[in-house]
This record gives C-alpha cells, sequence and structure tokens, in this order.
C-alpha cells in the first residue's frame, strides 16, 4: 500500500458505475451514498452483506479476492475500487 | 405435581393454508393440498405429485435482504412462528426475557440451498458458490432466523430427527417448563423438501406415492412429500395465568423413545406402541382416558400396518370405536415440520370438537381402525394422542388435553 496520490483517492475512476451497482443491488445502499470517499461501514456494509458484494464483484469480473489476512481490508469505496483494479490487473 | 404447560399461540404455513384460520378450514372441510410438483426438472422425477405451499407469496411478504439472507425452509418458521407469538400475545419484554426459548426443529435443513450449491459446484462446474451458503442451509437456521426475529436470549434448540423433528422439539418445549428453566417456549418445526434432489432423495428410497396420500386404505401405496412450518406457543400455566393469556388446551404429556435398533426405515409396532404408553404415562393418564388418536399415518403399506397393530395392542377392543385422524392425507408429510402441523389437527379436535378426515378415501377393513374419513367428524374429545415414527428409529408421542 503506497501514500494515496490523488489519483490513487479515488481508485480507476471508470470502476465506480459498476461499484455503485453492485453495492446498491448486493449491499442494499443506496446509489446516491456510493462516493469514493464513502466508508463502506458507514454505508452499512457488516460481514454478511460485504461477503455478497465480493462475491457478486467476483461473478461479475471473474476476479477471486484474496482471503482474510492477506493484505489490509478497504476501508472507502475507493480502496475497494483499488482493490478490484489490482485484482484485474493479475497482481495482488 | 408437574408445573402444567398450556398452548397460548399458534401458527403454521403448510400446503393446506399461509395461518392457522385457512389451514383449519382446510381440516375441517376435507380439502386436499396434494397436486402437481412444479420444481424445476420436474420431467426427470418418476413422482409427481407433492403438497407444496401456494400461500402466501414469500417473495411479496419478505424483503429482498430477507430473501437473500435465509433458506425457503426458514422463511416458513418465520411466518409461523410470528403468527404464534402475535395469538399468544407475547410482548417484546416477554420475549426478550432470559426464560423464553426457542425449539424447532428440522429434518433437511435448508435443502434447497444445498442443492443450489451441489448444481454450481457439481453440474455447472463452477469454482464458487454465494457467500451466504452455509448460514442458509445449517438445520438450525430456521430456530436461529427466529430467535433473531423475536429478539430470543433465552435457550434456542433444532431438534434434527427426521419425522419427529417437531415432535421433540414440543416435548423438550414441555420440559424445559416442566424443569423450571423456561416460562415459555416457542417450540415446532419447519421443513422445505419440495426440490428436484430432495424428491430424487425420498424417490430412491420407494417410500413416496406416485398418485396419492391414502392413509390406512387398502390401496394405500405411500406418503406425499410436503412441506410447511407450525410452531405452538408452550406457556407454564402460572405464567399465562398471571399475564391473562388465553388457553384452551395443554400439552399433557410426552414422550421420546429409540426404536431399540432393528430396520431404520421400517416401523415396529412393539416400540410404536411403547411411545405412546410412556405418553399417556407421562401425562397421567390410561389409555381407557383418551378419546382421540391423530395418527402418524404416511400412508405406506408396512407403517400403516404397524401403526394399527400398535393401536390395537395398546387400546384393545375399544380401538375399533376411537376416532382416529390421518391428516396427512390432506396436508401431506411434511417431515419434520409434520407433527406441529398435526398437533393444529388435534386442538381443531379438542377446542372445536371437529375430527377432520384423511381423504376420501375407505378404510382397510383388515386393520380394524374407525379412521375418520370422507367428512369431518363431530366429537365431544377432551384428550387426544398424537404420535410420529421416525426414520432412523426415533419415536415420540405427545397428549394434549382440553383445558377447563
Amino acid at each position: 500500500m503506497g501514500a494515496a496520490t490523488d489519483r490513487d483517492a479515488t481508485g480507476d475512476p471508470a470502476l465506480l458505475p459498476l461499484l455503485r451497482s453492485v453495492l446498491a443491488e448486493e449491499g442494499l445502499v443506496p446509489p446516491e451514498a456510493v462516493t469514493p470517499q464513502a466508508e463502506l461501514e458507514a454505508l452499512g456494509l457488516d460481514s454478511v452483506r460485504m461477503t455478497q458484494v465480493i462475491f457478486a464483484l467476483e461473478e461479475r469480473l471473474d476476479i477471486t479476492f484474496p482471503f482474510d489476512g492477506e493484505g489490509a481490508p478497504p476501508r472507502t469505496v475507493a480502496d475497494l475500487a483499488r482493490l478490484v483494479a489490482r485484482l484485474r490487473g493479475g497482481g495482488v | 405435581m408437574a408445573r402444567r404447560v398450556l398452548i397460548t399461540g399458534r401458527g403454521t404455513v403448510n400446503a393446506l393454508g399461509g395461518d392457522v384460520a385457512h389451514t383449519l378450514a382446510a381440516l375441517a372441510a376435507g380439502r386436499s393440498a396434494i397436486g402437481p410438483v412444479t420444481c424445476r426438472e420436474v420431467e426427470r422425477l418418476r413422482i409427481r405429485v407433492a403438497a407444496a405451499v401456494s400461500v402466501p407469496d414469500l417473495e411479496a411478504v419478505f424483503p429482498p435482504e430477507m430473501r437473500q439472507m435465509h433458506d425457503r425452509v426458514s422463511l416458513l418458521a418465520l411466518l409461523a412462528a410470528r403468527e404464534a407469538v402475535a395469538e399468544a400475545g407475547l410482548e417484546a419484554a416477554e420475549l426478550s426475557s432470559e426464560r423464553t426459548g426457542v425449539v424447532l426443529g428440522t429434518a433437511g435443513g435448508g435443502l434447497e440451498t444445498w442443492n443450489d450449491a451441489f448444481r454450481a459446484v457439481y453440474a455447472e462446474g463452477r469454482n464458487r458458490v454465494p457467500p451466504l451458503t452455509v448460514p442458509r442451509l445449517m438445520p438450525n437456521a430456521p430456530a436461529s432466523a427466529v430467535a433473531a426475529d423475536l429478539g430470543i436470549v433465552g435457550p434456542v434448540l433444532c431438534p434434527s430427527a427426521a419425522c419427529a423433528s417437531a415432535a421433540q422439539a414440543l416435548a423438550l418445549g414441555l420440559h424445559f417448563i416442566r424443569s423450571g428453566l423456561c416460562d415459555v417456549v416457542i417450540a415446532g418445526g419447519s421443513e422445505a423438501m419440495l426440490t428436484f434432489a430432495g424428491i430424487k432423495a425420498w424417490e430412491g428410497l420407494r417410500v413416496l406415492s406416485p398418485d396419492g396420500c391414502r392413509p390406512f386404505a387398502a390401496d394405500r401405496n405411500g406418503f406425499v412429500l410436503g412441506e410447511g412450518a407450525a410452531v405452538l406457543v408452550l406457556e407454564g400455566e402460572d405464567h399465562a395465568r398471571a399475564r391473562g393469556a388465553r388457553a384452551a388446551v395443554e400439552l399433557a404429556g410426552a414422550a421420546l423413545r429409540g426404536q431399540g435398533g432393528g430396520d431404520p426405515v421400517r416401523p415396529s409396532a412393539a416400540a410404536a406402541g411403547a411411545v405412546m404408553r410412556a405418553a399417556l404415562a407421562d401425562a397421567g393418564i390410561d389409555p381407557a382416558g383418551v378419546d382421540h388418536v391423530n395418527a402418524h399415518a404416511t400412508g405406506t403399506r408396512q407403517g400403516d400396518a404397524a401403526e394399527a397393530e400398535a393401536l390395537a395392542r395398546l387400546f384393545g377392543p375399544r380401538i375399533g370405536k376411537l376416532p382416529v385422524a390421518a391428516t396427512k392425507g390432506l396436508h401431506g408429510h411434511a417431515i419434520g415440520a409434520s407433527a406441529a402441523i398435526e398437533a393444529l389437527a388435534c386442538l381443531l379436535a379438542l377446542e372445536e370438537g371437529v375430527i377432520p378426515p384423511a381423504g376420501s378415501h375407505g378404510v382397510d377393513p383388515a386393520l380394524g381402525l374407525d379412521l375418520v374419513t370422507g367428512k369431518a367428524r363431530k366429537a365431544e374429545v377432551a384428550t387426544c394422542l398424537s404420535s410420529t415414527f421416525a426414520f432412523g428409529g426415533l419415536n415420540a408421542a405427545l397428549v394434549f388435553r382440553r383445558v377447563g
């Protein structure tokens, strides 16, 4: 995890619409609340909801999230976007 | 003198109806809920009749997050428990007492979830299953769902004993209250096995009828799978009276017995008799004090014959004049929920003097039973014996008695 730059702060902007839709459908979060800075826990994503979101992202993007303990868990929507971008790029 | 345990609430969802009122009306009318199976790949099934829950529409009743979290078996349990608790008039403070418990049995747990997960990994070659697969399929999921929904912090258990699951739940509830561990126990069972693989499994055992359930009939040829949930609120008499709860019937006695070996899927008349005798002894009455029997009567050749033999031995010549109900002919065999659904039929007989029919078929004269069939019979019933004989040799019997 490097220091956040402006570009890192929002992750891959192209991912935001996808995250918004998955968080709304699987995490039952209001789409308008999904901003890069929003904290996942504050959006009401408890552990059960978060596993649903991860499952949906894995299915849609054909990626595999690391198990708990392998790296810091994403705290914000931007963290999640960064993680997804990295997983799509093949590196963890 | 043991603490008396009253029934202060009832709830159900089963093939006959989406609540107690509709279920009792269907029982009294002798309306069968057995119909065509509608699961996917039905064309690969040899058995295509079942008794499925058609109302209410679970998608309309439960919001998406509940349907995501819970298998059908738990959603059915939730509806039954909510209705029972509402009828009992239990308030939040009573539900959240450490002396209020939940004992909810199931034989199969979240079978639909198991089926979907296996289909994904085996049939479709997928490498992941939905993340809630485990919490949805675990057998204690219905009990946990009900406990969470009602804010229960007392004991929460899930007896799993095939067809006797709900009977074990009611018996445990009775003993929890008698022993002073609980004042209130929300007890019953839930089952949802009408999936492709669920029906296939029963097909393999060759116990299902291809054309209908005819308990104790000469041409009986097997049972029909049902589904549903039923829940009773059991409550210590002192506790119920103190809060002014209405109760017309007590759970007066119960017995649980192992068969002692032998064929695990062939009922033993001796073991069936032993458990019924033990339940009557627990209730402090002898066979002469029983007015009505709600039989296990699944409609199989061997099972019904063994049960009829046990009843004849227990009641002697009187068995020919003792009205026997066999309601699986109407609501099918809801396996782990069946004893609780049948408890509702017992309550109908005790409270309203209406014994529901087994269906429209006749009775096998060789069995010597006074089976209520064709239409419901009016009768004065003060004490009712209900029995359950489960695969695996786990038998149970319950005694219900009207209270003044």
